[in-house]
């Protein structure tokens, strides 16, 4: 067993046991799922800054930062721009959640709504969209270990032990448990991106100066914004329609996280510093554009940031690399696994009782990490496309979402679930292989959100039309209460 | 209301850098290339804006443990 396996191991040992030692004591779902809303400041900012390094941003924006230049920049940008609008948002969700005892975007859709059929139809919709980025944290973990080891099977054995150890922290801890392994994980990721950020470029290009420099000289399109896959088109309307899936709150993991807050003072102070903390995405983007010329044309660009590594650490230390890495991906996916297991039992099954809730929350959890973990290991190309459709997908929600916010029923359900299922149609046409229509390098969730507020607006029109021919079918004022 | 004029023009400055010929462009400003140092800048400035705000505001909801 080589050096920097041991620490692989070590290092996933000890990011469980961070989690399980968040674990209070549990009454009903509510403490396991939003910590009983009692979340405080620095708690609260591990948490939610847990989730802006995921491992696609360690390992990917590193690839893109070498395929594409500046144009990885798109992440520094998205992210901060949707925490400056959900300092904003964000308590006005938080306060209207609390007092209408809501623990998810679906409970939050369908009691604004009065439908429990929109809240499944956004619950599933959550699910399906959000496992194929479950399994990613998964696959690339596996990707981290597999590159350090330059073995396949202790890749397959690194995905099973950490899935193994996640699952076991979330069950006993629920989001505390996630809150305290971002404690490790965020501080472990700051040394290594900062060493990394001086290590690497030093070591292939003489400093971060002379890395640029070179570029300029012989990559000058790495520094431009330009034609190609990543253009003008691409790079605006990803920063758009990524930071209004964000801001919009339309992950349905990153809701537990918002609705754990204490006060929303502490939400918004959170809002305040994370954009700062943002900062910290140049630093793969820089590792990234090391790579270009370095690394032979055509390489995976998944993989640039650890053959960079590989090529220019000591074994232990790369063993820390790739504690970091994996650290990125199940902290972040603790936070997914609790999101998706709380639609499960709140919006999806039928549970008769708040202790039978609890369990299937519980047994939802073993099911979705099991089933993206299978997938992970046995078909692992099986979904990969789906995760084309997440953002996109997702970013569906936004009418149903920004009229629910608005909190005065203007528009009823029907609509809202037309012109969801019409923009997730379209959102399917314009992916590739899924459809055939072409939207050029376009975002195509944005492209989708147009005939999606289209259907609302006409099914608006008409439900005003209606209501004025016969006042009996007058939309009820009152919000509903559609979950326990 | 005049609090959140400069936060909306470093949102805007920071969404239309690539359309902006000379930040888009090939060449290097204190050694970093535009269209890292401008996001870079730029994202820094939210946080004391945003603390400008929040720290400005008149706020009602004091801290209280549910």
């Amino acid at each position: 067993m080589s050096v920097t396996l041991v620490v692989v191991l070590v290092g996933l040992v000890v990011i469980g046991l961070f989690g399980v030692l968040g674990r209070r004591r549990q009454r009903e779902l509510s403490d396991w799922t939003v910590g009983g809303r009692r979340l405080g400041g620095a708690t609260m900012w591990f948490l939610q800054a847990g989730e802006i390094f995921t491992i696609f941003t360690f390992l990917g924006l590193a690839g893109l930062g070498c395929t594409g230049g500046v144009a990885a920049m798109y992440a520094l940008l998205y992210i901060p721009l949707a925490f400056a609008g959900l300092y904003f948002l964000g308590p006005r969700l938080w306060r209207r959640c609390k007092e209408e005892g809501h623990l998810t975007q679906a409970d939050f859709i369908a009691g604004h709504f009065g439908s429990p059929l929109l809240g499944r139809v956004v619950a599933v919709l959550g699910v399906v969209f959000v496992l194929p980025y479950l399994q990613l944290q998964i696959t690339g973990l596996g990707l981290a270990v597999q590159l350090a080891t330059g073995d396949r099977a202790s890749a397959d054995v690194g995905m099973v032990i950490a899935f193994v150890i996640t699952v076991g922290f979330v069950v006993w801890s629920g989001i505390r448990g996630v809150a305290t392994a971002s404690y490790l994980k965020d501080g472990l990721l700051l040394v290594v991106l900062v060493v990394l950020a001086v290590v690497i470029p030093s070591h292939f290009t003489g400093g971060l100066g002379h890395l640029f420099s070179r570029l300029v000289a012989s990559h000058p399109a790495a520094l431009t914004i330009h034609s190609g896959p990543n253009d003008a088109g691409w790079y605006a309307t990803s920063v758009v329609a990524s930071g209004l899936g964000i801001l919009c709150m339309t992950l349905p993991h990153l809701w537990p996280e918002l609705l754990a807050a204490r006060s929303e003072r502490a939400l918004r102070r959170n809002y305040v510093f994370l954009p700062a903390y943002c900062l910290v995405l140049v630093f793969p983007v820089f590792v990234g554009m090391t790579a270009i010329g370095v690394l032979p044309t055509g390489s995976d660009s998944n993989s640039t940031l650890l053959r960079l590594v590989s090529g220019s650490l000591p074994p232990w230390l790369v063993g820390l690399v790739v504690v970091a890495a994996a650290a990125t991906a199940m902290v972040p996916a603790g936070g997914i696994i609790i999101g998706m297991s709380t639609l499960v039992s709140r919006n999806i099954a039928r549970t008769t009782t708040p202790r039978s809730q609890f369990r299937v929350t519980l047994g939802a959890v073993i099911v979705v990490a099991g089933l993206a973990l299978l997938l992970a290991l046995l078909r692992p190309d099986l979904i990969a496309n789906l995760l084309l459709l997440t953002y996109s997908g997702l970013d569906q929600l936004i009418p149903a979402i920004l009229l629910a916010l608005y909190g005065r029923r203007i528009v009823g359900w029907r609509p809202v679930l037309a012109g969801m299922l019409v923009g997730v149609g379209v959102v399917i046409a314009l992916t590739p292989p899924f459809g055939g229509l072409h939207a050029g390098h376009l975002n195509a969730g944005l492209l989708a959100l147009v005939p999606n507020l289209l259907v609302v607006a006409v099914g608006a029109a008409i439900e005003r039309r209606c209501r004025a021919d016969s006042p009996s079918t007058d939309v009820p004022a009152e919000r509903v209460a559609v979950h326990r | 209301m005049l609090r959140l004029i400069p936060l909306v023009v470093v949102l805007v400055a920071l969404l239309v850098a690539q359309f902006v010929p000379a930040v888009n462009r090939a060449t290097l400003w204190l050694g970093v290339p535009p269209m890292v140092l401008w996001p870079m800048v730029g994202v820094a400035l939210l946080t004391p804006l945003l603390a400008l705000i929040e720290f400005t505001r008149k706020g009602d909801d004091e801290e209280s443990p549910s």
